[in-house]
């Protein structure tokens, strides 16, 4: 999902970079409301879980794995403005410190994964809680992936840098995505599931005040 | 180690391999490593755009050779990076090698009876260049840079503090969770013996991350509950602020101000 430098148009990063500012600035502006200046740090001990949690190898059939993306199960637990800040800081610091993506490209990163995956995931888990809580999970994980593969496709597609039009991009990414998402909507149920039978309290919509982490969200 | 919940401990080992060689090199004395962080930022930056602009496949090879001067002067082992930006550029060069046929043009050659064009050749080159180029600069900027310096970097190019801070609490507690995860899995390992179906990996693995998840939680609980023994205030920050601006940091910019420029120039003059 990481897009390097060279696949987009330096006008396409620029939009990526501007969606994806606005909306982190949106995401600051509403946890400095929640948790105030003192607790949003906080943020960052989830951020780095969920990020440690990405190295976990998930079985999948003909002997391979497959790794948790996250954004979706982040927008579930802490809801989608503190969820868009904990992504941002995981894909942050994959650019920064592990050199996944581009730097110019990481506008379009964030959007994709920070930005897109977390609000999807968010939408899809509340549209469909009401219906069956771990099958929410399912579907949000899924269909948060698939919608960012999307967004991905939409902007390499656009870009004149890669002979591809969208017409090719699109399908590619979104089929592609739509098949290994079922593995993200299987793993975000499946941490869901367990969490919200050991601690039914952390869980969004269970407690008082809609948020998760009683300390990070309180 | 065995099973593919196991192959998890290689995966972290492997993250955490790559993060403490990066950092070693940062502390090494070379031309990037002396720079002030935000501009090492701003120039490999400002290089990542040049790259990105251009069109043209000698422009694109003179950033690839303005990298490996930057590296030579950084005492970054050309062979090393090559290693860790070569595997994206050729899969790139995978996905668009169908272009070297698909585009118009005149044939280059004939292989096949499929007509191989000078324009899809030459589009397959400047593409992977091009994506080589911008991974090696990121490479370069990771390598030279320590991740502590350019969290302070990004403090004072004025990035929204609380950001600033979420991501340098981020990294802080990273090694921590990584330990945390590995003990988790060398733990679950330990008590399985022969090989796991899927149904019980997925079992195991499922625990292990819900259990994970929870400490995790568990864990920003009890920071939280320290910070307010302490009085409520941000936990203390471990980066320095930058380094003072001289003339070679000056230079640097310029440098990189003037390539992206010249390659805007390339591009659009007809």
């Amino acid at each position: 999902m990481h897009i390097p430098d060279g696949f987009l148009d330096p006008w396409v990063a620029g939009l990526f970079w501007l969606g994806s500012g606005a909306a982190i600035g949106l995401a600051v502006r509403r946890a400095r409301d929640e948790l105030g200046d003192e607790r949003t740090p906080l943020l960052g001990v989830v951020a780095a879980g969920v990020f440690a949690a990405q190295m976990l190898n998930w079985p999948i059939p003909g002997g391979t794995s497959a790794h948790f993306v996250g954004g979706a199960f982040a927008g579930v637990l802490l809801g989608p403005s503190l969820g868009v800040l904990a992504m941002t800081a995981v894909v942050t610091i994959q650019a920064l410190v592990f050199g996944d993506g581009g730097i110019i490209a990481l506008g379009a990163n964030l959007f994709a994964m920070a930005v897109v995956d977390v609000f999807v995931g968010y939408a899809l888990f509340r549209a469909c809680r009401g219906v069956h809580e771990t099958g929410a999970a399912f579907v949000a994980g899924w269909g948060a992936i698939t919608v960012s593969a999307l967004v991905v496709g939409l902007g390499v597609g656009f870009s004149s840098a890669f002979a591809y039009a969208v017409g090719t991009t699109v399908p590619i990414m979104v089929v592609g995505h739509a098949l290994l998402g079922l593995v993200e909507g299987a793993i975000t149920a499946a941490v869901y599931g367990y969490v919200a039978d050991a601690r039914p309290d952390l869980v969004l919509g269970r407690s008082a005040d809609e948020v998760a982490a009683p300390e990070v969200g309180a | 180690m065995s099973g593919v919940l196991g192959r998890s401990v290689e995966t972290i080992t492997g993250a955490l391999r790559a993060l403490f060689a990066a950092e070693q090199l940062a502390t090494a004395d070379g031309f990037l490593q002396r720079r002030d962080p935000r501009v090492s930022l701003c120039a490999i930056t400002a290089l990542a755009l040049g790259v990105v602009l251009t069109r043209t496949l000698g422009v694109a090879l003179c950033f690839a050779a303005l990298t490996a001067g930057l590296a030579r002067l950084s005492a970054v082992p050309l062979r090393r990076l090559l290693a860790r930006s070569a595997v994206v550029p050729l899969v790139s060069a995978l996905v668009v090698l169908p272009q070297a046929i698909l585009l118009p043009g005149d044939a280059l050659v004939r292989l096949f009876g499929v007509t191989v064009t000078e324009a899809g050749v030459a589009y397959v080159l400047l593409f992977t260049v091009r994506v080589g180029v911008g991974v090696a600069l990121l490479s370069l900027l990771v390598l030279t840079t320590p991740f502590s310096a350019l969290v302070a970097a990004l403090r004072e190019l004025r990035v929204p503090v609380p950001l600033v801070w979420v991501v340098a609490v981020t990294y802080r507690y990273l090694f921590l969770f990584f330990d945390e995860l590995q003990r988790l899995v060398l733990a679950r390992n330990s008590r399985t013996t022969g090989e796991t179906g899927l149904r019980d990996g997925w079992r195991d693995a499922r625990r292990i991350a819900g259990t994970f998840v929870l400490r995790t939680l568990d864990r920003g609980e009890r920071v939280g509950r320290g910070m307010r023994a302490r009085g409520g205030s941000r936990p203390p920050s471990p980066y320095g602020r930058s380094r003072r601006v001289g003339v070679a940091d000056y230079a640097l910019l310029a440098l990189a101000a003037v390539a992206v420029v010249v390659s805007g120039v390339i591009r659009w003059t007809p």
